[in-house]
C-alpha cells in the first residue's frame, strides 16, 4: 500500500508484453498481484491521469500510461543509403 | 593513444509532425547531418550516454551511473521502434568500467539492458544499420538525487583520458549524448518551453563554455528547463569528454506540441586531432 506500488505496476506492465495485454482486457488480474488501496485500485483501473498524478506517481509512469493507453503510431523511418 | 573524433548531442524523441511540418523537418535533417557525420568518420566505437525511463532501472534499485557490459544489446521497442539488436563495444566497455573504478569513480554496471527510446530513437536515425559497435552509458535523470552536472563533467573528463590513454593508437571514437533541452514531462506546465533556458545552453556549448553547465544544480534545472531538463546532465558528461571544444548548433526548434525545445549539436574537432 504505496505509491511505490503503484509506481512498481506500471514498471512491470510496461516490460512484460503478456502482462500489459492481461492489464488492458482484465486489469484486476494485475492489480492483485500489487499491494495497493481500494482508491490506488480505482486510479490504476481507470489510468485517471489528474488523480494519479496527485497521489505522487512518478512522471515518468504517468508519461507511460499515456503511452500505452494510445495504439501504437508510425515512426518516421531512417533514409534508406 | 585512442582518440575521440566525433562528438554529438541531441534531443530524443520524435512525436508527430502534423501541424509541425517544417520543424519535424528540420529535426529530422538534424538527425540526418549527425548520421552523414558519423559515417563519415567511420568510428570503431560509438559511446551513448543515455537515460532510462525507469524501464530498465526501477527505485529497487537506482543506479546513478551504469555501464552496459554485455555482448550484445536489443532495444526495448517502445512508442514505435523495432526492437533493434545492436552491436556492441564489450571490450571498450570492460576496459573503461575497470579504469573508472580504479580511478575511483564507481560505476555500476549491467548484462541486461534493454535500451529504451532515449538511446534508441536518435540510433534508429543515425546508424539504422546498427553496425557501429556501441557502448552505452545510462545516467539516473529521473530519480533523484540525481548525479550532479559536475560529477557527469568529471566522468565525461574520465572518458576522455581513457580513451587517451589506454586504447589503441588507432582506435577512433565518437561520443554522442542524448536528451533535453527544456521540457516538464506530465506535470501542471507541460507543453511549456523555455527558450531562454534552451539557447543559454547552445551558447555555452558553441563558444566552447560547457563546463559553466557543470555549475548548474538540480533546482535550477527543475525551475529553469523541467523535470524532463534533467536530460542536460547526458550534454554536460559529453561536453566533459570535449572539453577545450566549441560546438556547432545543427539546429534549434522550441517546439511546445513536442512539449521540448529540440536540438543538436555537434563538437567541431580539428582533423589533425
Amino acid at each position: 500500500m504505496s505509491v511505490y506500488q503503484v509506481n512498481k505496476l506500471i514498471h512491470s506492465v510496461i516490460r512484460d508484453q503478456a502482462l500489459l495485454e492481461t492489464f488492458m482486457s482484465s486489469p484486476d488480474e494485475v492489480l492483485k498481484q500489487f499491494d495497493l488501496t481500494d482508491e490506488e485500485k480505482a486510479a490504476v483501473r481507470a489510468l485517471d491521469m489528474q488523480k494519479l498524478y496527485e497521489m505522487g506517481v512518478h512522471p515518468i509512469m504517468l508519461m507511460w500510461c499515456r503511452v500505452i493507453q494510445r495504439p501504437a503510431r508510425e515512426i518516421p523511418k531512417p533514409e534508406e543509403s | 593513444m585512442g582518440k575521440i573524433i566525433a562528438a554529438f548531442a541531441t534531443s530524443h524523441i520524435v512525436m508527430d509532425s502534423k501541424g509541425v511540418e517544417e520543424q519535424a523537418n528540420r529535426v529530422l535533417a538534424g538527425f540526418r547531418e549527425i548520421r552523414r557525420r558519423v559515417e563519415a568518420t567511420a568510428p570503431d566505437a560509438l559511446v551513448v550516454i543515455a537515460d532510462d525511463h525507469l524501464t530498465n532501472f526501477f527505485f529497487d534499485n537506482m543506479p546513478t551511473f551504469c555501464l552496459s557490459i554485455s555482448e550484445e544489446l536489443e532495444g526495448f521497442g517502445d512508442v514505435g521502434i523495432p526492437k533493434y539488436k545492436m552491436k556492441v563495444h564489450q571490450a571498450l566497455a570492460k576496459a573503461f568500467l575497470t579504469y573508472a573504478i580504479e580511478s575511483g569513480f564507481d560505476l555500476a554496471h549491467s548484462e541486461e539492458i534493454r535500451p529504451d527510446h532515449g538511446t534508441m530513437f536518435p540510433l534508429h536515425f543515425i546508424t539504422p544499420r546498427m553496425d557501429i559497435p556501441i557502448v552505452l552509458l545510462i545516467q539516473n535523470c529521473f530519480s533523484p538525487p540525481l548525479p550532479t552536472p559536475r560529477r557527469c563533467y568529471q566522468l565525461g573528463r574520465l572518458l576522455r583520458q581513457f580513451i587517451e590513454e589506454m586504447r589503441p593508437e588507432s582506435e577512433r571514437v565518437a561520443v554522442l549524448a542524448t536528451g533535453g533541452l527544456s521540457h516538464w514531462l506530465m506535470t501542471p506546465e507541460m507543453g511549456k518551453v523555455s527558450e531562454d533556458f534552451d539557447r543559454h545552453v547552445l551558447d555555452l556549448v558553441a563558444q566552447g563554455r560547457g563546463e559553466e553547465l557543470a555549475n548548474l544544480t538540480y533546482e535550477e534545472i527543475m525551475r529553469e528547463a523541467g523535470n524532463g531538463g534533467q536530460e542536460i546532465r547526458n550534454w554536460i558528461t559529453m561536453l566533459g569528454a570535449m572539453e577545450g571544444y566549441n560546438g556547432e548548433v545543427l539546429y534549434y526548434e522550441p517546439m511546445p506540441a513536442w512539449f521540448t525545445g529540440m536540438a543538436a549539436v555537434a563538437m567541431k574537432i580539428p582533423a589533425s586531432v
